[in-house]
């Protein structure tokens, strides 16, 4: 690993001067888990190292019925993986954060971090997407918010400027009977990273079983996360049949655009999007019926 | 670049001189002469580094020293109470859950993390719970089996009564016993 001057900033307003001051050279650390990784392997060879763990607003994990959820840049997988709001009002998020890595990694890595490396395969990204969850950026100008879809805008790429920090992740509450769900396609059982990730997020009318709201996201079949918006209209204004599941699983198969390599081929990858998709709004569909 | 810091190891204070990127493993092996603490993959995967970071465990290959400033940290040198091994510890040698031995600090460190959250871990839960601990000798069986024994033994002592199921190793019923007496008043909880 390269050497480099460790930083800790107390606030927001340090760490920006601090990336105002150094730009390129500087490199934010929440977890480390990549990071440290990168500088090991010297993929990253920052001359600056920012260590955001200890800017109060960083360390925000708060819910609000109102609001929804806030999770701070520096909060780690771990703390969603085990709070009770997270479990009971996004439990596709709480799946998720679960399957990031081991123990030890979730005590470390963060959802921030995640979404800054913004891998294909970005773990907690297919619910974010699904969640149509925003980020607030911290830049010399203040603050921005924007959606997540619009914060990854390609293969470890972000509409971060040089200057700027993500601070917090907002997750709008979900709607009276609502039922998220994500199932990740792997290997083995942990410390793997997907063949292909599925969230759906759905909201059903009062009463009758009719999908107000659907919303399908799919992770490692594409250069960024990506929603399915002609499998969301399918499911939209209509009852969950067999029919109706199978259309939205074609297109979200269609929609996908995986790569061979390793790991999968691209016709397989596709292929468990169709099953993934279908297996994701039934599940979503029956946790919201619950409510 | 080179920085003074004070690490919180075992309870006591270390003031060492690092570099930005000295790991929190380096410093430990290196500065705190703590090699308990063992370098397997050097990219988180394999466990053989864990630590407890103010009582959680991480891979402190992946953790900056400067950023455990401030923290708790605990080593498999500072779980033993003087000469008296912690019931993990115990637990792994009595039932030979260890063979090369390289993962077992990690196992322990990890382990003791797990019952602390969940003393009544079930098998499948301590498997789920060590998944980020690799043995490469693949002894997993006597692992869990450690994990669990040792799970009974502290779960007796927070009853007071220690219940010894470890094969009747007379070497352990000892030390335990006496730790228990002095430690709680019999049937606290």
């Amino acid at each position: 690993m390269r050497d480099f001057e460790y930083l800790a900033p107390r606030s927001i307003g340090e760490a920006v001067a601090l990336l105002q001051q150094h730009g390129a050279k500087a490199r934010c650390l929440a977890g480390g888990t990549d990071l440290v990784l990168m500088m090991t392997d010297k993929i990253a060879t920052p001359a600056y190292v920012i260590d955001i763990k200890h800017i109060p607003e960083l360390n925000v994990f708060e819910w609000d019925p109102t609001g929804g959820l806030t999770i701070g840049a520096a909060v780690p997988f771990r703390i969603l993986e085990r709070s009770d709001v997270v479990q009971r009002h996004y439990p596709g998020m709480a799946e998720s954060a679960g399957e990031v890595g081991s123990w030890q990694i979730r005590n470390l890595a963060t959802p921030g971090g995640n979404l800054c490396t913004a891998s294909p395969s970005a773990e907690i990204a297919p619910i974010l997407w699904a969640l149509d969850a925003q980020v607030t950026i911290a830049g010399p100008n203040g603050s921005r918010r924007i959606p997540v879809q619009q914060f990854v805008t390609g293969v470890r790429r972000t509409a971060l400027e040089p200057e700027e920090l993500l601070v917090d992740i907002r997750v709008p509450p979900p709607g009276e009977r609502a039922g998220s769900h994500y199932i990740k396609l792997k290997e083995r059982q942990k410390m793997d990273i997907a063949f292909v990730g599925v969230a759906a997020a759905v909201e059903l009318e009062p009463g009758d079983g009719v999908i107000r709201e659907a919303k399908i996201a799919l992770g490692a079949v594409a250069p960024t996360p990506i929603r399915v918006p002609k499998a969301e209209a399918t499911l939209r204004g209509q009852r969950l049949t067999d029919e109706r599941l199978e259309e939205a699983g074609r297109e979200a198969a269609d929609a996908a655009k995986p790569i061979t390599d390793v790991r999968a081929s691209a016709e397989y990858r596709k292929e468990m999007v169709h099953v993934l998709t279908k297996r994701a709004i039934r599940q979503a569909v029956a946790i919201a019926t619950q409510h | 670049m080179r920085q003074l810091i004070e690490l919180n190891v075992n309870g006591e204070v270390y003031p060492i001189d690092v570099e930005g990127r000295t790991r929190l493993l380096d410093a430990l092996r290196d500065k705190c002469l703590l090699t308990g603490a063992k370098e397997g993959c050097s990219t988180g995967d394999c466990g053989a580094c864990t630590v407890l970071l103010d009582s959680m465990p991480v891979t402190s290959c992946l953790v900056l020293a400067a950023s455990a400033v401030g923290k708790q940290i605990t080593t498999i040198e500072g779980v033993a109470k003087g000469e008296a091994l912690h019931p993990v510890q115990r637990a792994f040698m009595d039932l030979g859950g260890l063979q090369c031995g390289i993962c077992t600090p990690g196992m322990i460190m990890t382990s003791i993390a797990l019952l602390e959250e969940n003393p009544n871990a079930t098998r499948d839960e301590i498997r789920y719970g060590l998944q980020g601990n690799l043995c490469r000798c693949t002894g997993y069986d006597k692992i869990v089996d450690a994990v669990q024994a040792a799970a009974h033994e502290m779960d007796g002592r927070r009853r007071g009564t220690p219940r010894v199921e470890t094969g009747g190793n007379p070497a352990m019923a000892g030390p335990l016993q006496a730790d228990t007496t002095g430690g709680r008043s019999p049937g606290a909880r």
